[in-house]
């Protein structure tokens, strides 16, 4: 730029000195000697323009053109004459003058403008300090262009950037706030209309949505028409005055309410209040209710302190009686010591007697300094509150008065059912006293059973005012009944009331008792009043005269009840006597609606009232219908019972206290020969009867020793034709006590009977000893028969097992001496004896069946046969052999013998079939029509011929020989015996070569007739 | 001098004696065999502690017990055994013709260590004593000497 700028300078100056040049020759032929001035100019200009350097340059250029064009010889850079040099010397001269003079003139210029800028800028700088420092921003307003200017502090006012202010209107528009807008244009448009300064407080609406108060200030400017052409002013920020304004405001309407509400508070409160405003109290305010409660006007003076002439008169104040001097009076005590008076009681007397009793409270008011500036102070009318206070102790003490003289229990329980008081008729009853309830638990003492307990906390707990009886345990130990009625108060503490109700209580059931007795007496029980006219009946009552309801009873007369013969018994008889001695009995009748009379044992009494007149009368009627009956029907049971008594053929007999005979029926007569009239109350009576003494003192100490108590008693006595009877006596006096009788008893002659007895007796014995003797040939026989199977078992197979071993000792030591006939008699020896031993062996088996004792118990017959036939199989297993067992049969008898019987009936059926290619074997059980089952085996072996059947259960006995069938025939007895033992049958079926069937059963059973045994 | 596997035949038939004598011998049974011929006999030879030479005498391996006995039965001699210190442990077989229930019961109660029916058959007879011998002299452990006192 500078060297733009210094070529720029250096141009001027060639350029000058160029124009100087060309003006010169253009105008050197009008004006010949100025042609010098032009270059004058032109250094002048350069040298202005671009300082000392390009001044000399056109200096130069100057005198190198005046010397070439103007100086001699034109067109040649020389000079020809010294004045030439000189003119251009003071050319030069001159223009270096210039050149000097106006660089000078041009720094002094230069350092003017310096020196103001400078000014200026200072200027600027306060300014906007100053401008920040106060919130403050400067406007300018172009009215003619509508062109704003802000300086930045207003830009910042309205929340702009430094600089981004657009300088239109709209803009500054747009930032107001829409209630202002109108304001401001109003208050801009009367400063212009009017001359007068602007000034507005408006909102600005920041971009941020922030709302901010400024006062804007400005002064218009006019143009000689008068014409405003530009406005500027200043805009300042005043929130915070704006807010401290908004709070003053508050504050003033705040304290404004306040001062409102405490006067309306003081206007309507029923509380007096006076107000002292000087420390003498020469002035008390009232508000309303105290002036009414003064029954002053509230405008008034109502200081007693106040000078003569605005105090008031019409009352005066007393406390306890004495007059109050103003100075003690507690507003004026408080304002003159500065000390609040609290709960002073005041009486207010008026001039006509009335009195107000006031409660009193007076506080200093205090001034800046602290020093007592006047009091203030409150008045509490209490006249209504002492009257009631009065009129409430009164009451309670009528009310304790009460309480404590009632004959009636009153507890007062706290919220929680606990006893928090109780009156004197409670202490009284309980025992208990009201101390006591404090220590001790009053429910566990009343009532010890918990469940009880619990019954009546919670009735006391629903204290709905319903009366209960209740048992209480008194202090004392007894047992009380209470009634009880529980009332629940506002606070939740109940009262209970309660009395005594034992003795009413018993009265009552009492009363219900006897009521209930004459409701359900099966007699007449009627009450009427002294005229005769019914009042009640009970049920047999009404029953008996068929009177049906109640409504009948009002026209009901006790005369009505009866026929008219029985009324006037009553009424002349009856009536009188009752009335002389209370009561009279007799035997009346009744009569019913039907016209039917009973008869009655009536009984009528009359009450007499306290003055002796009757109150009311009442009757009771038996009806005696049934005893009339009864006695008629005595009469003859008596009657019948004497006949049979006298007739019966059993003596009967009865004696008084002395002994003496008093009944002797005809038993007795017949049997002792003597008559009644003979032995009635005679002396002789016991000799004739038992003469021989010793018998006689005999039978009379045993009978004082058993006493009138015993049976079956013989005893011989001797009647009149001497013959001796034996009599069976038996006494049941003690027992069965006859009146009149002291003692009585019954005989019957047992002396045939006796005699009888004598020779069956003689019979029995001789019997007796019979048995006894066949017994013991039994027990013997048995027992020898015993001595002789041991003795078999012992003894009788020894020999023959030495035959045998011997004759096998024979056979094999001597065999060589022995020949073929004589062994084979050994054999026949040895086989001889075997089968005498097998003979002996079932001898004794059979003897033994028949000794064994019976055991019963269940036996699974299915399950023992079964492995019986196993047995047998396994002893056989090449034959072809079919056992059909019936499943689950079973029978009660003696396990071990029905073993027997099962292994001999099989071992027979398996031995007899042994013969077949095939062999069935069945064993099962027929359950008869009466139920007995019959077990039976069967075989499809060599069968019998049913004419040898009755041969089969005998011992020894054999329908085959040895060879065919081994066997000693002993088997089936074994059976039959056991069998028999059982109590059963057993019994064959068969058919030769087709097989045998044995049957049994194990109870009783009759055999089929078809059936052989 | 007495065989440890000595063996007592208590027996009153002379019969059987000499048949169970045979059949021991035709068994070939060579244990010598000591004949008690009724129960004295029988339990002197037992409780007779020492020998002629006074030393200490065997019990026999086996006795041999009919109950059917002269002076002092079966039963009562194999009760004495038992009731024995010296002799309880002896084994003793009953070997009776008897087969009453009671003899079995009794025996057995009394603690028999066998019972044996003599068979008429002198075929099982002999069976019988082989088997009996075989057992008792040969199969079976005898039962400790217990020292006297």
């Amino acid at each position: 730029m500078r060297v733009y700028r210094s070529f720029l300078s250096y141009g001027v100056a060639i350029g000058s000195a160029v124009i100087a040049l060309l003006l010169s020759l253009w105008l050197e032929v009008i004006i010949n000697r100025t042609i010098g001035a032009f270059f004058y100019i032109a250094v002048a200009v350069s040298t202005w323009y671009g300082g000392k350097q390009p001044g000399a340059v056109t200096i130069a250029l100057s005198v190198l053109a005046l010397n070439y064009y103007f100086i001699p010889p034109i067109n040649q850079v020389q000079i020809s004459n010294l004045s030439d040099i000189l003119r251009l010397a003071l050319f030069t001269t001159v223009a270096l003058i210039i050149n000097l003079l106006s660089t000078n003139l041009q720094e002094s210029k230069q350092k003017i403008e310096h020196l103001n800028r400078q000014v200026a800028e200072e200027n600027a700088g306060r300014l906007r300090v100053a401008l920040n420092a106060a919130q403050m921003g400067m406007w300018d307003w172009n009215i003619v262009s509508g062109k704003i200017e802000w300086s930045p502090e207003h830009e910042k006012l309205f929340g702009l950037a430094p600089g981004t202010f657009d300088g239109s209107y709209e803009t500054f528009d747009a930032h107001l706030h829409p209630d202002d807008r109108e304001g401001l244009n109003q208050a801009v448009t009367y400063s212009l209309e009017n001359r007068v300064p602007y000034r507005y407080e408006y909102r600005v609406v920041w971009t941020d949505g922030t709302i901010h108060w400024v006062e804007g200030r400005g002064q218009a400017f006019y143009n000689l028409d008068g014409q405003a052409v530009r406005m500027s002013g200043t805009i300042m920020a005043i929130d915070e005055r704006k807010q401290a304004e908004a709070s003053i405001l508050q504050l003033n309407q705040e304290l404004q309410q306040k001062v409102t509400e405490l006067e309306t508070l003081l206007d309507v409160i029923p509380i007096g209040i006076g107000i002292a405003k000087d420390p003498q109290c020469h002035q008390i305010l009232t508000n309303p209710a105290f002036a009414q409660t003064l029954n002053i006007p509230s405008t008034i003076n109502a200081s007693l302190s106040a000078p003569d002439e605005e105090r008031p008169t019409t009352f005066k104040i007393y406390q306890h009686g004495r007059e109050m001097p103003p100075e003690e009076l507690p507003l004026q005590y408080a304002a003159m010591h500065g000390v609040e008076v609290r709960d002073v009681e005041l009486d207010v007397v008026w001039q006509d007697g009335t009195v107000v009793t006031l409660l009193e409270y007076a506080a200093p008011l205090f001034d800046e300094h602290g020093r007592p500036r006047g009091s203030i102070g409150a008045f509490l009318n209490i006249t209504e509150r002492k009257r009631a206070e009065a009129a409430f102790r009164q009451q309670q003490e009528l009310l304790q008065t009460i309480l404590d003289h009632i004959p009636i229990m009153v507890t007062v329980f706290n919220r929680e059912g606990r006893f928090q008081w109780v009156n004197r008729e409670w202490e009284r009853f309980t025992g208990w006293t009201l101390a006591d309830t404090k220590s001790h638990n009053m429910l566990q003492e009343f009532y010890p059973d918990p469940q009880y307990r619990d019954y009546v906390l919670n009735y006391i707990q629903a204290a709905d005012q319903s009366w209960s009886d209740f048992k209480t345990c008194l202090r004392d130990g007894s047992v009380a009944e209470t009634s009880w009625a529980n009332v629940r108060l506002s606070d939740g503490s109940s009262i209970g009331i309660g009395r005594d109700v034992t003795h009413e209580r018993e009265l009552e059931r009492e009363q219900k008792r006897l009521a209930a007795i004459l409701e359900n007496s099966p007699d007449f029980v009627g009450i009427a009043d002294a005229a005769g006219n019914v009042l009640w009946l009970n049920a047999a009552a009404k029953r008996l005269i068929g009177c049906g309801s109640d409504a009948e009873l009002s026209h009901l007369t006790l005369a009505d009840c009866q026929p008219p013969w029985a009324g006037e018994l009553v009424q002349q008889q009856g009536l009188p006597a009752a009335l002389l001695h209370g009561s009279w009995t007799a035997e009346t009748a009744l009569r019913h609606r039907n016209g039917c009379e009973i008869a009655v044992s009536q009984v009528l009494i009359a009450h007499r009232a306290a003055n002796g007149t009757v109150d009311y009368i009442s009757t009771v009627m038996q009806d005696i219908r049934q005893r009339k009956q009864a006695e008629e029907s005595l009469r003859l049971s008596e009657e019948q019972l004497r006949t049979v008594l006298e007739n019966m053929p059993v003596m009967l007999d009865a004696f008084d206290e002395q002994g003496n005979i008093i009944t002797w029926n005809q038993e007795c007569e017949r049997v002792t020969g003597y008559l009644a009239e003979e032995m009635i109350h005679s002396p002789a009576a016991f000799e004739q009867l038992y003469p021989d003494p010793s018998y006689r003192e005999q039978m009379i100490a045993n009978w004082a020793s058993r006493g009138n108590c015993y049976r079956n008693w013989e005893w011989n006595l001797v009647n009149k034709s001497g013959e001796t009877k034996i009599i069976s006596w038996s006494n049941l006096s003690d027992d069965y006590p006859v009146p009149g009788w002291a003692s009585w008893g019954v005989g019957v002659d047992i002396t045939e009977r006796k005699l009888a007895e004598y020779a069956l007796e003689q019979l029995n014995f001789t019997l007796e000893q019979q048995v006894q003797e066949r017994t013991a040939a039994l027990t013997l026989a048995n027992r020898e028969l015993e001595a002789f199977s041991y003795s078999v078992s012992h003894d009788l197979r020894a020999p023959l097992r030495g035959i045998d071993g011997f004759s096998k000792a024979l056979l094999e030591l001597y065999a060589e001496q022995l020949d073929d006939k004589g062994k084979h008699y050994l054999e026949r020896i040895r086989s001889g004896t075997q089968r005498m031993g097998e003979l002996i062996d079932d001898m004794l088996k059979l003897s033994r069946v028949t000794r064994a004792e019976i055991r019963r118990s269940t036996v699974g017959l299915s399950q023992m046969v079964a492995d019986v036939a196993r047995g047998l199989s396994e002893t056989q297993p090449e034959r072809s052999v079919e056992w059909a067992i019936a499943p689950n049969v079973a029978a009660s008898g003696d396990r071990g013998l029905l073993q027997i019987v099962v292994e001999n009936l099989l071992s027979n059926a398996w031995k007899f079939t042994s013969t077949k290619d095939h062999t069935a074997i069945a064993f099962g059980v027929t359950i008869q029509p009466d139920q007995t089952p019959v077990y039976f085996v069967k075989d499809n072996g060599v069968g019998f011929d049913m004419a040898y059947a009755s041969k089969l259960f005998t011992a020894f006995q054999r329908l085959h020989s040895e060879r065919e069938f081994p066997g000693t025939g002993v088997g089936l007895a074994i059976v039959e015996r056991i069998i028999h033992r059982h109590g059963g049958a057993v019994w064959a079926e068969g058919t030769l070569q087709h097989g045998a069937t044995i049957y049994f059963t194990l109870e009783r059973y009759e055999v089929p007739p078809d059936a052989d045994r | 001098m007495t065989s440890p596997n000595t063996l007592l035949l208590v027996e009153d038939n002379a019969d059987d004696e000499e048949l169970t004598l045979l059949a021991f011998e035709q068994g070939g049974i060579t244990s010598p065999v000591v004949v008690a011929r009724d129960g004295v006999e029988a339990l002197d030879y037992l409780f007779q502690p020492e020998s002629e030479d006074h030393s200490l005498k065997p019990l026999p391996a086996l006795v041999l017990l009919d109950l059917k006995l002269p002076k002092i039965n079966g039963l009562e001699v194999l009760q004495r055994i038992r009731s024995n210190p010296n002799t309880r442990l002896v084994p003793v077989v009953i070997l009776t013709t008897s087969d009453e229930q009671r003899d079995l019961i009794d025996s057995y109660n009394l603690g028999c260590n066998g019972y044996i029916r003599k068979p008429v058959d002198y075929d099982q007879f002999l069976n019988t004593i082989q088997q009996l011998g075989m057992y008792w002299l040969v199969i079976n452990t005898p039962p400790p000497l217990i020292p006297t006192v």
